[in-house]
């Protein structure tokens, strides 16, 4: 068992190393301040990617609030009403809505958003609407996951705190969220990552505007857009693909490691 | 400990403190403004394909593989069976791989590295799936030329997503696995029982079956993704002949044609979209668990 | 368990509901806020097809530099977004890849860019050029194997396009076969997809738009672009008119734009804005 599981590790870790190759082989031209601060030219063959990593840190940053904001809540509720089967026909239509919403098209998202948040609200192609758009495509995710993470805390915590004539908000908010606060974290890396693979959605909601965004409601090219236009549209537009993707992934592992150290912060101050 | 009949009377004794009606009153608001939003985007699709479904012919839709909007042909079989070959496949080499790499970092790694480690799947998860797309055409499809010919098709779709969904699974997996863990592993060293029984007799079939219930999360970024499986599946619209048939899946198709359709073609796409829902509600209700939790 | 909750309780009482609430409210707020304080929208909004579109960013961003004051937005969706925001108003200007439709009547197309369709096969085909007669068969898949074109012995890979697409549909009016006739390996998408899947397939032909070919190549791409019934698909050969398959790319005014898109569509097609073109390696009127 142990052999397998680790060769399985080593085959993951090779494979996903390899396919950041590319990536990685544009570090020196990558970590550059006129590349991480200026403006795209040439088509994004030339030039940098300030605006665009502006927008993507509004666009997510957004997104993940919403996103918690909303599927913490409705994960609560879910736990909330159901120990074992789900018997309540909320939780059941909920639930069913979170399922289907999970498997729908990344481009059907994008196109939703487009007709929804950027023309009924009348957002236009606009930051907000991408993120909001973005929220709405990771709420499945997160709720299930932060969910699961409710449902493996120990059942036997309810009638512990009914038992004290703790109330419910009490015993959701003081002990449950306390004793389940890693899977939450990951629960909120897992979405930010799946945010960040996305391009598709935001490309008809936040837009295709290389310009420095000047408010929430201007249109602003996310970094994953970007990345997908440098690959599959603009000709010769490779390498600045790569050089994009390997800053995406530095934001991701700063938001990764900032979480870890929240989550240490936490650790420490719960043995304390 | 009481017992748990007695113990479930005490909790249907309503709270009536007001902290306590407001914290219900908004998680009902947020599930409420939850399924509205779900809701909206299912009605969003529907009312896209309205037209086609009244235009269409649906023995066409659902039996014939040829889809030839420029001659009106709109038949989404093929599409159908490419989508579910797609994400079965995926799944089939996804899940052993990342169940089996969860099981490594929870019990066989020392704490350190796999915290590290499970840090940089994470930083792998967030990879854009142009990336993951990228790598699967020129990498994975000239590796597999050799086996099955083109190397595009069914093979390297399966590869690429089940290399896009292995991440997730991965952390979902080892948070799973590792909830209540030492204070397990503590009563069954008091007990006696050696290390490899509690994982495997113990923690393994209850979080497998916590795994299974949310595995939507797997299913339903299978069926939803669209832009890495479109780089290396082919394309062909047909049904596969061969393990190492070019296949197309429903959402391809729309992320392929919807730029450039018009009138009933739009909405013959939209009726994909409504196509994959039913996907989604056909694999809900093949695997054991799912619905319920 | 009964400590831990205690200690739980007592310490996590300034923490939990605080993150939780502001996250709430704050997207909430953020949403009526930004609401409330709409800023008028750009100038010029260009949509249309995911071709044209980066193109027009460089020369929208020369446009805005040569005067001061507009704003010019571009975004995709491909050349019927483009067509239908301009019968609906949500644009000003349209840009598609293709020729304007024999029913489309109503909006007035400007040409500003050449394009031409070249074919392109994987270097370990053999072959350097194809004529009419032979590129029909392959597509009819009548032809299944280079050797009989001259070429190496390997099984033809076959890449089409999706439905839809500009080439596609120019492909299928130069040479008079349906949809349905083509029998292909693989279809594709954009036109890098084209490229990055005849490098990664052995033995493919692909057709896709002259300036993508003649920019991959000018970086060295493992793609050969086979010549037409003897004509090269090079630039100077559409430019000049020798290179049968060509079309053009169109900006499209539905008559509801503003003065400032009436001034870029005389920029885009004067001398200024043709240089961009040219820069940016499309091939210029």
């Amino acid at each position: 068992m142990r052999y397998l599981s680790l060769f399985s590790l080593g085959l993951f870790l090779l494979f996903a190393v390899s396919m950041l190759i590319p990536a990685l082989r544009e570090l020196p031209r990558a970590l550059d301040a006129g590349y991480l601060l200026g403006v795209p030219e040439a088509m994004g063959r030339a030039g940098g990617i300030g605006p665009m990593l502006f927008s993507t840190l509004l666009i997510n940053g957004l997104a993940l609030v919403m996103t918690v904001g909303l599927g913490l809540p409705l994960a609560l509720f879910l736990w909330e009403r159901g120990d074992r089967v789900a018997r309540h026909s909320l939780q059941r239509a909920v639930i069913l809505a979170i399922d289907l919403l999970a498997g729908t098209p990344s481009i059907v998202f994008g196109l939703f958003g487009s007709i929804f948040f950027c023309r009924i609200l009348g957002l236009g192609y606009s930051i907000l609407a991408g993120a909001a758009t973005l929220a709405v495509m990771t709420l499945p995710l997160f709720a299930r996951l932060a969910l699961d993470a409710m449902q493996a805390s120990p059942a036997a915590y309810r009638p512990l705190a009914r038992s004290l004539g703790l109330g419910r908000r009490t015993t959701a908010l003081r002990i449950l969220i306390p004793s389940v606060w890693q899977g939450l974290v990951a629960a909120v890396v897992l979405s930010w990552a799946r945010a960040t693979s996305e391009a598709a959605a935001l490309l008809f909601t936040a837009g295709y505007a290389t310009r420095w965004p000047e408010s929430l409601l201007d249109s602003g090219r996310a970094l994953p857009v970007h990345i997908f236009d440098l690959a599959m549209n603009v000709s010769g537009g490779d390498a600045m693909a790569q050089r994009a993707a390997l800053v995406l992934l530095v934001l991701t592992t700063v938001f990764v490691v900032v979480c870890r150290k929240f989550m240490q912060g936490v650790a420490q101050w719960q043995i304390t | 400990m009481s017992s748990p009949r007695l113990v479930n009377a005490s909790l249907k004794k309503t709270s009536t403190s007001r902290s306590d009606l407001v914290y219900s009153g908004s998680l009902v608001l947020a599930a409420g403004l939850a399924l509205a939003s779900i809701c909206a985007i299912v009605a969003f699709v529907l009312i896209e394909a309205l037209p086609f479904f009244r235009a269409a012919s649906w023995p066409e839709f659902f039996f014939s593989p040829a889809w030839f909007p420029g001659e009106s042909r709109f038949g989404a079989a093929a599409l159908l069976v490419g989508t579910l070959l797609v994400v079965l496949g995926a799944i089939f080499v996804a899940v052993p791989i990342g169940i089996s790499a969860a099981l490594a970092l929870v019990f066989y790694l020392p704490q350190a590295l796999a915290s590290r480690t499970q840090a940089v799947v994470e930083v792998i998860a967030g990879v854009p799936a142009v990336v993951v797309g990228l790598f699967g055409l020129t990498v994975v499809v000239p590796l597999l030329a050799g086996v099955v010919p083109p190397g595009l098709g069914l093979p390297a779709a399966s590869v690429t997503l089940g290399m896009l969904l292995a991440p997730q699974l991965i952390v979902n997996a080892a948070e799973t696995f590792r909830a209540e863990l030492p204070e397990l592993l503590r009563v069954a060293r008091s007990l006696g029982i050696s290390r490899e029984t509690v994982i495997l007799h113990l923690v393994l079939p209850q979080r497998l079956r916590i795994l299974i219930g949310s595995s939507t999360i797997l299913t339903g970024r299978a069926i939803g993704e669209t832009l890495a499986v479109m780089m290396v599946a082919g394309n062909v619209i047909q049904f596969p002949e061969s393990i190492g048939s070019s296949v197309r899946t429903l959402n391809a198709t729309i992320a392929l044609e919807m730029p450039y359709a018009e009138g009933i073609h739009r909405s013959a796409l939209a009726a994909l979209a409504a196509l994959t829902f039913a996907v989604v509600l056909a694999l809900r209700a093949v695997v054991p668990g799912q619905a319920r939790r | 368990m009964l400590d831990s909750c205690r200690s739980f309780y007592a310490l996590r009482r300034a923490r939990s509901p605080m993150l939780r609430r502001i996250g709430f409210f704050a997207s909430a707020l953020l949403f009526l806020g930004a609401h409330a304080a709409a800023e008028p929208k750009a100038a010029v909004l260009i949509t249309g097809s995911s071709t044209v579109a980066p193109l027009m960013v460089e020369v929208a961003k020369a446009f805005e530099k040569a005067h001061q004051g507009a704003r010019v937005d571009v975004q995709t969706g491909g050349s019927a977004r483009g067509v239908s925001d301009c019968r609906a108003g949500l644009n000003q200007i349209g840009m598609i890849s293709r020729d304007p439709k024999p029913d489309e009547t109503d909006f007035r197309a400007v040409r500003i860019a050449r394009d031409g369709l070249a074919f392109i096969a994987s270097p370990d085909a053999g072959v350097s050029g194809l004529t009419h007669d032979q590129i029909l068969s392959v597509y009819r898949g009548t032809v299944t194997n280079w050797r009989e074109l001259g070429g190496k012995d390997l099984r033809i890979a076959v890449v089409s396009k999706a439905e839809g697409r500009a080439a596609l549909e120019l492909f299928m009016a130069k040479f008079g076969i349906k949809s349905s006739e083509i029998k292909a390996q693989a279809i594709v998408g954009d036109e890098e997809q084209a490229i990055k899947t005849v490098t990664a397939t052995r033995g493919s032909i692909a057709y896709l738009s002259v300036s993508t070919v003649a920019q991959a190549v000018g970086r060295g791409a493992k793609i050969v672009p086979l010549s037409y019934n003897g004509n090269s698909p090079t630039i100077a050969a559409v430019r000049s008119g020798v290179y049968p398959l060509t079309r053009f790319l169109h900006l499209i005014d539905c008559g509801k734009g503003t003065a400032a898109s009436k001034a870029f569509l005389d920029f885009v097609v004067a001398e200024a804005g043709q240089r961009f073109i040219e820069e940016n390696q499309y091939i210029p009127l």
